[in-house]
């Protein structure tokens, strides 16, 4: 029942929304709202002016805020005034709070601030200084009596405002400019009203009457809404509506209050000014919020015509409960109207044009201050209407100082129960359409049903809605709903005939619909409309259907709808599906077959036996006997060309039988470094036992993150060696120089690629970094290779001395003396230079360092292969390995053959296991190296127990299939 | 009675028959025994292929086009070869082979290239 309620309420809502021509006076959300704003500001305000702003705000809305700020704000005040500095602004700001917040102050103060304020007005030029210097004088006119505020020209100035004063009524700032706005015009009404009141003699009369033809002018220029509300627009637009229509009414009220007499201004102008300002509701900033108060507040106790403002108490009006309706009338701030009388002239029907007319008076009632209509007139049944009503002022002399506005047009929602009555619920049979079975439904109390009905009946649900007066009641929503219970829904409008509710549900053409779903079908009726007072959402009870069965061509069942939170959730994870490997047969059952094959062979040979086949024939004599055996050596030697092409693509799938060998390297790094994600922390010792921890995902970061600093900052624990943690990248440098490949001809100290060690390290920064520490600690030296691409080698320096050393045994220099810029080399230049390249300068004078230097030693260690020149510029060397060109050849070849040969296979993959047996033609290195080259540089990615081609060109795709995720 | 003098019937004609084909020559044995050889191995790959399955699919569509297209190649070099054969009677029986040769050449050139 309170979801029925709750509706109700959203309803009335949503056409009370509709029909916004609804103003009711300042009341207590305004206050809240005033309390929340000032709130929002923490209470400190910023300027005099803001501090007014607020103080004006809550003295209109009744909320005392004074004594909380006044000792503070009193002392600005005081600092302000007596300051000899002040600019007319700030006195004008520091008076006006002192206005409201009346603090001790000397008459000396304010006698010293006149006389100034009295000369910026005579220096006055624009709009702005004759307003804040009048209005400051007006200030101190109303705060102390001693002081003499009178203006001796009060021609001349009131003239120099009015000149700059427009023809539309509008006012400029300043004589230089030539814009002209409504803001100003409100401003500088002010500051003439301000003048008036503080003219020594009288002002001449013709120029308040020009004036006031200004203000009559300015008024024809007001903007309107269609609900009877208008305002002004500031046309330069620096200030926005709310702000220019409250400039002018405070304009237009203190010249009314200042001249004393009319100004000949409509009560409906002031009405609809009103209006606006009632009907933009409760601002959302403190400033708007001060304008619209401030200008209510003008309105509410003015000269020129004081808007009344109809409202009602309760818009809605229930039936049963005998609602009387209720009007109140109040001016703006929601203060007592004078005596007078409420009038109902018409009630309209919402959603027909036509209206009746009552003309009815509605009885005062003294205590409450309310207007009412004690009964509600025949006519008027449940549903929404418009009332017109309107204000009849007892006293004619009222009539010129209040503005009623003519008629008001307040929407009125009447309520009531609705009767349900003859609800029953039937089967029928479809050809003869006798009742079968016939349910009586209580609309009050609960319904269960059980009922049962076949594709070829018929159900058939009636009901009649009466009003309270008897009269038919169409609701808004009548709908009867069946939900399967597999969950699928489906929706029926009831239709009705006058009183009566019908709907005929003929499953024979439902079927379809009904997506054939035999099974049981809850029932549930839904009457509801806002006037309704006792909406219903019942269950009825189930159908249990016998529907046929559903044809091929059925319509599926829609899938039952998603949840709209999870629609946005995470998705499920995708899994990826691999293709499953071919069963393949036991081998014996392999072999006993390739023995069943051979057997006619073996037969074929008995055969020819049995045959007494004989190579008597074969030629005896030289000549034929060479042509026969070199004719058999031919078809031979096709025959074996045909094996060695079979051989070429050594593993046709055929012999993939058995179980396949997946280890790419050592086991342990295998699955620790090279297949896991993330950096792995392994604990090495001399003995080459290599124990992998948890992979990173299962440890917290910050603990890994300590466990690397330890390892940065004590670099000696690396050259020390036992039993201590090192890095990733040191304990897979130890491992890949250890599996470097023996090569005979060339002696070759191990060395490591950088790309290398990106295919055991994800984490290639981690990488990058790790190789500075051990450059720097002189553990290791990285040098740039002429591959041609980004190529970086990385050798232990203990590995780099003795290269150093065979190549400068294998130099045989003339001159054995100038072998001992080898030495100078290792001792000086090395240690000082970790960097991969070196200038001709440098390398001169840390040589220098040693002995003296001649051109010839550095040629010598050129020809020895530690430096190349750099192309670019050649007074820069690059470090190099000696004796290291073949390989460098050998490890471009090798990445093409590598990768061609990959290219050449079905699915360019291919598995580790039986990759890592090739043999490379092209290069003096093994297979592990070029693999760990090319997965770690992109080329390759492995996956599993294969490694695929990764095509760059393609954008980026690769494609692994027939693996096996091993882990 | 009927099924005595069938069997001896069907025993007749297979005696008939081998004393028929005792007279081929040797030279057009061989071709059959070879012809059998490969077709046996055939029926193998083909059983083979039944009783486990089919893949390597590649693999076994060569080992059985193997055996079936040189038993073809053997059909055509017995009907060459055949003195009987007057349609053959100009052809001699080294270029019939050496016919036989080539066909086998590239048959199997095929074959091991589709082997895989």
């Amino acid at each position: 029942m309170a979801r029925n309620l709750g509706f109700l309420v959203l309803a009335l809502f949503v056409a009370s929304i509709c029909e916004a021509a609804v103003f009711t006076p300042i009341s207590d959300s305004h206050r809240s709202a005033a309390l929340e704003l000032f709130a929002a500001t923490d209470g400190s305000l910023q300027s005099l002016e803001e501090t007014y702003e607020a103080l004006r705000t809550f003295e209109v809305l009744g909320i005392d805020k004074k004594s909380e700020i006044k000792t503070s704000t009193c002392k600005t005040v005081d600092d302000t005034l007596w300051s000899a500095s002040s600019a007319p602004k700030d006195l004008f700001q520091a008076l006006r709070v002192n206005g409201i917040l009346k603090c001790d102050l000397n008459d000396e103060a304010f006698t010293g601030i006149a006389s100034r304020l009295k000369d910026s007005v005579r220096d006055a030029s624009t709009l702005l200084d004759f307003y804040y210097s009048i209005s400051s004088l007006m200030l101190i006119k109303g705060q102390t009596s001693e002081v003499d505020v009178k203006l001796e020209d009060a021609d001349g100035v009131f003239r120099a405002i009015k000149a700059l004063s427009q023809s539309d009524g509008r006012w400029r700032f300043s004589t230089n400019n030539p814009e002209s706005s409504t803001y100003a015009a409100g401003l500088a009404l002010e500051t003439l009203a301000g003048v008036i009141s503080l003219a020594s003699q009288e002002i001449d009369q013709s120029l308040i009457e020009s004036v006031k033809k200004d203000v009559l002018k300015l008024f024809d220029a007001t903007e309107k809404y269609d609900d009877g509300s208008c305002y002004f627009v500031d046309a330069q637009g620096s200030e926005g509506p709310i702000s220019a229509s409250s400039a002018v009414i405070r304009g237009i009220t203190s010249l009314a209050s200042s001249t004393s007499e009319s100004l000949n201004l409509s009560g409906d102008k002031i009405m609809c000014l009103a209006k606006f300002f009632l009907g933009i509701g409760i601002p959302g900033s403190f400033k708007d919020l001060y304008y619209q108060v401030d200008a209510l507040a003008c309105l509410d106790k003015n000269g020129v015509s004081v808007p009344l403002i109809l409202s009602l108490p309760a818009s809605v009006l229930s039936v049963t409960q005998k609602d009387q309706l209720k009007v109140r009338v109040n001016t703006v701030l929601g203060s007592p109207a004078p005596p007078l009388s409420v009038k109902l002239m018409q009630i309209f029907t919402s959603g027909s044009k036509d209206a009746s007319i009552i003309d009815q008076e509605l009885k005062f009632d003294p205590a409450t201050g309310l207007h009412v209509l004690e009964t509600l007139p025949e006519s008027i049944d449940i549903g929404s209407y418009t009332f017109s009503f309107e204000i009849l002022l007892r006293d004619p002399e009222h009539k010129k100082t209040y503005a009623t506005g003519g008629r008001t047009k307040l929407p009125v929602y009447v309520t009531g129960v609705v009767d349900v009555d003859q609800a029953e619920i039937i089967i029928l049979d479809s050809d003869l359409g006798s009742a079968e079975t016939k349910k009586k439904i209580n609309v009050n109390g609960e319904n269960s049903f059980a009922l049962s009905a076949n594709h070829l009946q018929k159900l058939r649900l009636t009901f009649q809605l009466t009003t309270p007066s008897g009269n038919a009641f169409k609701p808004h929503q009548a709908f009867l709903r069946l939900k399967h219970e597999s969950g699928v829904e489906h929706l029926f409008l009831v239709g009705n005939s006058g009183k009566k509710f019908e709907i005929i549900l003929d499953f024979l053409g439902l079927v379809e619909k009904f997506f054939y779903l035999s099974g049981r079908y809850d029932i549930q009726l839904t009457v509801g409309d806002s006037v309704m007072e006792n909406s219903f959402f019942q269950p009825l009870g189930h159908v249990e259907l016998d529907l046929p069965e559903a044809p091929e061509k059925a319509a599926r069942p829609p899938p039952p709808p998603v949840d709209p939170i999870s629609k946005y959730g995470p998705k499920a994870e995708i899994t990826h599906i691999f293709r499953s490997p071919e069963k393949r047969p036991p081998m014996e059952l392999s072999f006993t077959f390739l023995g069943l094959v051979l057997l006619p062979f073996l037969g074929f040979l008995i055969g020819l036996l049995v045959l007494r086949v004989n190579l008597k024939n074969f030629p005896s004599a030289a000549l034929p006997a060479v042509f026969a055996i070199a004719f058999h050596l031919g078809i031979g030697a096709v025959l074996s060309l045909y094996f060695v092409f079979w051989l070429k693509d050594p593993f046709p799938p055929c012999l993939h039988i058995g179980k396949v060998e997946i280890l790419l390297m050592n086991p342990s790094i295998k699955s620790s470094a090279i297949w896991r994600t993330g950096p792995v922390v392994s604990l090495y010792t001399r003995s080459d036992v290599i124990i992998p921890m948890e992979p990173s995902t299962s440890k917290p970061s910050t603990g890994r993150k300590r466990q690397r600093e330890q390892e940065v900052s004590s670099p000696e624990n690396h050259t020390a060696g036992d039993n201590l943690i090192f890095s990733d990248t040191s304990v897979a440098l130890q491992m890949m120089r250890s599996q470097f490949p023996r090569i005979d001809k060339v002696s070759i100290q191990p060395f490591i690629l950088r790309s290398q060690l990106y295919s055991s390290i994800k984490d290639r920064t981690q990488v990058d970094r790790e190789l500075e520490n051990l450059k720097r600690e002189m553990v290791i030296r990285i040098f740039k290779l002429s591959t041609g691409q980004d190529d970086h080698a990385i050798m232990f320096l203990d590995d780099y001395h003795s290269q150093i050393e065979r190549a400068v045994k294998r130099l045989n220099a003339k001159k054995q003396d100038d072998l001992v810029v080898f030495e100078w080399f290792k001792t000086h230049v090395l240690p000082s230079k970790p960097d991969p390249s070196i200038g001709h300068q440098e390398l001169h004078s840390l040589l220098s360092v040693a002995g003296k230097v001649k051109e010839e030693h550095i040629s010598l260690i050129i020809n020895a292969g530690l430096l190349t020149r750099q192309l670019i510029d050649p007074n820069m060397y690059w470090f190099a390995i000696p004796n290291i060109g073949s390989i460098l050849k050998g490890l471009t070849q090798g990445r093409k053959e590598l990768l061609s040969f990959l290219n050449r296979r079905k699915y360019k993959e291919m598995m580790l296991s039986l990759l890592e047996k090739k043999r490379l033609r092209f290069s003096l290195l093994d297979m592990r190296f070029h693999l760990r080259d090319l997965i770690g540089s992109g080329g390759m990615i492995g996956y599993g127990e294969f490694v695929a081609i990764i095509y760059k060109g393609n954008g980026g795709i690769w494609m692994v299939v027939n693996a096996k995720h091993s882990q | 009675m009927a099924k005595s003098s069938t069997a001896k019937d069907a025993l007749a004609l297979i005696r008939s028959l081998r004393s028929a084909y005792a007279a081929t020559p040797t030279n057009l044995k061989i071709i059959d025994l070879y012809i059998v050889f490969a077709v046996a191995t055939a029926l193998i790959q083909v059983v083979y292929m039944a009783l486990v399955g089919s893949f390597p699919f590649n693999s076994f569509l060569s080992g059985v086009l193997s055996c079936v297209g040189t038993a073809v190649l053997a059909v055509c070099l017995r009907i060459q070869v055949n003195k009987e054969n007057k349609e053959f009677k100009d052809l001699p029986p080294e270029r019939a082979f050496a016919d036989f040769v080539l066909c086998n050449l590239v048959l199997h050139l095929v074959i091991m290239n589709f082997l895989g």
